[in-house]
């Protein structure tokens, strides 16, 4: 099988929904009058998510490098390595809950820091392991775990229907597993090193990047929800990136100044770990990370997304193993 | 003059269009149902239904431009696609990282029989998502025209206005980065 073979192999199938196969052909054919359709808030939201400086694993790592080598600089003060977990209750609903969780994951993950050995410098090639389940079908149970790093997920699939997998209990059995070698994704970028900066260069481009429009429309407008929702989630990507403890407390402070971050208490990962559920709320996707009750440290995750017309997806991971690396890529 | 939809090229189509619109939903039936695989494969059904149907009316609207020398219109379909699914390259990337993570039956059992180990295969394919969410963005494209579409070197090419040798060379290069990258030897398909 060559290269090109294994990407096919790769292609997932989809029928083109024939409700929306006629949609778009009667809209071809209405008239140049009819071709335009209205930008309704969903359609905006979508249309909007184009990539600031290159959203993804690699992109959001290469973005964060900056936050990477400058808090690794200024490690030697304040809080680093040598601080304990944090531990602690607080508010189970409501967004001041939500900071406090946020405020103390950051500290926990200060705390992480301490199996650094001094003077080793925190590029961080590994972050997590991670699980997750598909579910937009029936039930299926686990079939196959691919542990990896960099926030991975494991999808479950029956034939080539996505289904629900099985927690909680299933994801554990992943602990131990060898990982796969990984690309270095730590590289220079350009966000900046401090929460709040972080989070207004976020907006900042989200709402300045380039939007796509219909052919002589204007482009749509993202309501202050959605641009919340999706701050949240890109901070979410940079937190999975392979960042160091440290930016990722930068990051976990910066969440906890989206407006509309919220807490929900007592919840269950899909690995069945106990923890609370921090969320912001779009207008189609909820995207929550979950927290380990006590410590605070990032133990999954929820991405809820209901699409007009498509069936509703549920995206879930576990975080089941860290590991850290130097800057010459030995695990410490 | 009545003119045999099923029989005529794409090109004859399109310039039919000009004068009768509604003969360009010849055009949409033809290669919808392609354009919207391939679509979702990359960002997913639900942007997929949006981005189809901006393809064709995005053709539909240029079709006064569409060269009648090629027949067959689906790499110009296929590049306009391309140019829209480019706005979508977030929703692109964390579609290719879960990707490369679904266990596969099929494939898993040709992987079966080349290594003889699943752990293995999946592991491939881990690291081939990785590789390809971490290419260029025109790369990416490139390999997946290539590998996701029944498109020539040449097709793709014009989809997506470069040379046919740069499609060749650009394709050598991400080839070795495959085989560097999962461990196997490169292999060309000729």
């Amino acid at each position: 099988m060559d290269e090109i073979e294994m990407v096919r192999a790769l292609r997932p199938e989809f029928s083109y929904p024939e409700d929306k196969r006629q949609a778009a052909r009667a809209m071809l054919l209405a008239g140049p009058a009819a071709h335009g359709p209205q930008a309704s808030p969903r359609r905006a939201r979508r249309w909007s998510r184009r990539p600031g400086f290159g959203w993804g694993a690699a992109a959001a790592a290469v973005a964060l490098g900056a936050v990477a080598s400058v808090v690794a600089i200024q490690g030697g003060g304040g809080a680093g390595p040598g601080h304990v977990p944090a531990q602690g209750t607080v508010p189970a609903q409501g967004t001041v809950g939500a900071r406090q969780a946020l405020l103390l994951a950051a500290h926990t993950a200060l705390a992480e820091g301490t199996s650094v050995p001094a003077g080793a410098r925190w590029q961080v090639r590994e972050l997590m392991t991670t699980s997750s389940a598909w579910s937009g079908g029936p039930s299926c149970g686990l079939s196959a775990s691919t542990p990896t790093s960099l926030g991975d997920v494991t999808m479950a699939v029956k034939g080539s229907t996505p289904c629900q997998a099985n927690p909680p209990g299933s994801i554990p059995k992943l602990r131990g597993a060898k990982l796969v070698p990984n690309l270095p994704v730590v590289r220079p970028g350009k966000l900046p090193s401090q929460p709040k900066a972080l989070l207004a260069e976020i907006y900042r481009q989200l709402q300045s990047g380039p939007r796509d429009s219909l052919p002589g429309k204007p482009p749509p407008t993202v309501s202050a929800a959605d641009m919340n929702e999706m701050a949240f989630q890109d901070l979410r990507v940079i937190l999975e990136s392979g960042i160091s403890p440290a930016s990722q407390a930068v990051v976990y402070e910066a969440m906890a100044k989206i407006p509309s971050v919220t807490i929900t208490g007592n919840v269950r990962d899909i690995a069945g770990q106990a923890g609370v559920a921090i969320s912001v709320l779009g207008s189609e996707d909820k995207e929550a990370i979950i927290l380990a009750s006590g410590t605070y440290q990032l133990i999954g995750g929820v991405i809820t997304s209901d699409t007009a017309g498509t069936p509703a997806v549920t995206i879930q991971d576990a975080v089941v193993w860290h590991a850290y690396y130097d800057a010459n890529g030995n695990k410490v | 003059m009545r003119m045999d939809s099923a029989a005529a090229t794409d090109a004859v189509l399109i310039r039919h269009s000009l004068t009768r619109p509604e003969v360009f939903a010849s055009v949409f039936d033809r290669h919808a149902d392609q354009i919207y695989r391939y679509v979702a494969a990359r960002v997913g059904p639900g942007i997929a239904d949006d981005v189809t149907a901006e393809t064709f009316l995005a053709a539909f609207r240029g079709r006064d431009r569409y060269d009648s020398g090629r027949d067959d219109a689906r790499p110009w379909l296929y590049g306009i696609a391309t140019r829209l699914i480019s706005s979508h390259r977030r929703a692109e990337q964390r579609r290719v990282r879960m990707l490369a993570r679904i266990p596969l039956p099929e494939l898993t059992e040709g992987f079966e029989d080349a290594a003889n180990d699943r752990v293995s295969a999946e592991r491939t394919l881990a690291q081939l998502g990785t590789v390809i969410a971490s290419l260029s963005a025109a790369d990416r494209e490139l390999l997946l025209l290539v590998a996701w579409t029944d498109l020539s070197y040449a097709d793709v090419a014009e989809a997506l206005g470069i040379a046919t040798g740069t499609v060749a060379s650009r394709l050598h290069r991400i080839r070795k980065k495959i085989s560097r990258t999962t461990g196997h030897p490169a292999r060309h398909a000729g």
